[in-house]
């Protein structure tokens, strides 16, 4: 074949996986700068999410390491070391959300922040920052993490929610701070003015994190969702159906880029898992299954919905922190997929892989030899 | 119809003229564009493709006129026959000339059929494929496999 225009070799390239574009690296000095190219990586990642290809699923335990598995062909495993400095070893690493490819991790009860995109292996510790109210005695801080990409700004923000509660002694403070990755800076923003609840996490679905939380100081009142654009840096409610009834527990999560509600009535008694098709519409929240109480499920209350299967048909579930289900929407019928990589995944998070790159104004730690254990072997993943 | 009944002449590098109905021609943005700014009364000459790839790209373009009512996955399995049948030769001079006539499907479908072949070939591979010559020094390349090690290991 003769030498391709410059142009057509872009819209080539842009169809293949990160695991052949960084090989492809080498192959001569204009194809290692059109593959490094910020344009070239913003349309090979449109184009991903566009044709939802370049998908996988990151399982991980605690430490040290993360699973990802490609749910599509050629389905293998792949390891990826936690990049954690010699300072961090040993602590405890929470992942706070992923966007575009890039995974957001909390170091030690939120001691330290890192970026850390696992297929190109970099990673950037984020500079520390202080709560600028002082402390009330008589109540614990409690924090809230959120981490997503700004449209309007062209960043990657993360957003970092402390909140004093104290109803006996009537305290309610909250400071809202906001990390730019094109800024490598905190700052505050104006407060959140909702109490947040159980979820620490915040959950990301058309550039906008979503938190479940209540008024303060009142009890009993209603379930709301609060959203967080990243964009405007606004907070709106989010509208939830009107026959939610009672739930023992009620979870926010994303499936296949929509907002899902999972509700539980009682540990052995049903949940049901609600889509929001439109974000923002209400009308648009449609009750996707119930699923009942049954011998494949030993906690309801701990099933999360991961992802759609190709078709459509089917929804992948974690449950009991231990296992992967594939349930039928038509059938209602679950099927276990043989084999779970490890024991206790506390994480589950279906990400697209990108060449997306830290700005490096912050410490890159590590290059990437060491964060592939290279092992890998076929998957009997399904659907 | 009566406007899908006119026909636009195009001409190929080697003086092949073809005759197509508006309907068909107008799947190229380009011939669009000049049949918008009245330009496509006479013949076009088409400098770069030869009657041979021409004729293709119009097969194509038909195939795709005809088969608007189709379903979508009839659309797919054509356009899959279609592209199957073209060695990476023509295929070569399929998209120069769908990213000139600026055939936006075609151009989708010829650049993933490449995408297809390509993907998990090694680097020599590629610079075979391509007539592309490796301009890194030895050091130079080497620096570059060992900071993506784990995209080397892929022979299964």
């Amino acid at each position: 074949m003769a030498i391709l225009p410059h142009d057509v070799t872009r819209e080539i390239l842009c169809r293949l996986g990160v695991k052949d574009l960084l090989r492809f690296r080498c192959v001569s000095k204009p194809w290692l700068s059109l593959i490094d190219d910020p344009d070239f990586i913003k349309l090979h990642l449109s184009h991903s999410l566009k044709t939802n290809s370049n998908f996988t699923l990151v399982l991980g335990h605690i430490n040290p390491s993360l699973f990802s598995v490609d749910f599509y062909p050629p389905k293998t495993e792949q390891t990826h070391k936690y990049p954690v400095e010699e300072s961090h070893e040993g602590k405890f690493i929470m992942l706070l959300g992923s966007c575009n490819g890039l995974l957001a991790l909390s170091v030690g009860d939120n001691e330290a922040f890192s970026l850390w995109n696992p297929w190109t292996g970099k990673s950037q510790m984020l500079p520390t920052t202080g709560t600028e109210f002082p402390p009330w005695e008589s109540c614990r801080p409690s924090i809230y993490l959120g981490f997503g990409y700004d449209p309007i700004s062209d960043d990657y923000k993360l957003v970092r929610i402390t909140q004093f509660y104290g109803v006996k002694d009537g305290i309610f403070a909250t400071e809202v701070k906001v990390y730019s990755l094109r800024t490598n800076s905190w700052r505050r923003i104006k407060d959140f003015p909702f109490h947040l609840s159980h979820r620490h996490r915040g959950v990301l679905v058309n550039n906008a994190l979503h938190w479940e939380v209540s008024t303060p100081f009142k009890l009993n009142t209603q379930r709301l969702v609060a959203a967080f654009d990243l964009g405007t840096e606004e907070y709106r409610l989010v509208e939830l159906p009107d026959c939610l009834g009672r739930g023992l527990r009620m979870d926010l999560y994303v499936v296949g880029g929509c907002l899902c509600l999972v509700v539980c009535y009682g540990e052995f008694g049903s949940i049901d898992i609600w889509i929001m098709k439109e974000h923002g519409v209400k009308e648009s929240w449609t009750k996707l299954i119930s699923i009942k109480y049954c011998e494949l499920i030993e906690y309801l209350s701990y099933v999360v919905p991961v992802a759609f299967s190709r078709n459509g048909r089917k929804v992948l579930l974690k449950v009991d922190c231990k296992t992967l289900v594939w349930l039928d929407l038509r059938s209602s019928s679950l099927e276990k997929i043989a084999s779970v990589p490890r024991p206790c995944i506390f994480v589950s998070e279906m990400m697209v892989k990108s060449l997306v790159p830290l700005n490096g104004n912050g410490t890159t730690m590590f290059g990437n030899e060491n964060h592939h254990g290279g092992k890998k072997r076929k998957r009997s993943t399904t659907g | 119809m009566a406007s899908t009944l006119k026909k636009i002449i195009l001409k190929s590098c080697d003086g092949k003229i073809l005759e197509v109905e508006e309907a068909v021609a107008v799947q190229s943005q380009m011939i669009k564009n000049m049949i918008e700014d009245d330009c496509a009364n006479e013949e076009i000459p088409l400098p770069d493709i030869t009657g041979e790839i021409l004729s293709m790209i119009i097969e194509y373009c038909k195939m795709h006129v005809d088969g608007e009512n189709n379903s979508n996955n009839e659309l797919i399995a054509r356009d899959a026959d279609f592209i199957t049948r073209v060695d990476l030769n023509t295929l070569y001079y399929l998209i120069v000339a769908a990213n000139f006539l600026n055939v936006k499907s075609l151009l989708d479908l010829t650049c993933q059929r490449v995408a297809d072949i390509i993907k998990g070939k090694s680097p020599e591979e590629i610079r075979l494929t391509f007539n592309i010559k490796n301009d890194f020094t030895p050091e130079e390349e080497e620096e570059i496999r060992k900071k993506n090690a784990w995209a080397f290991d892929y022979k299964d």
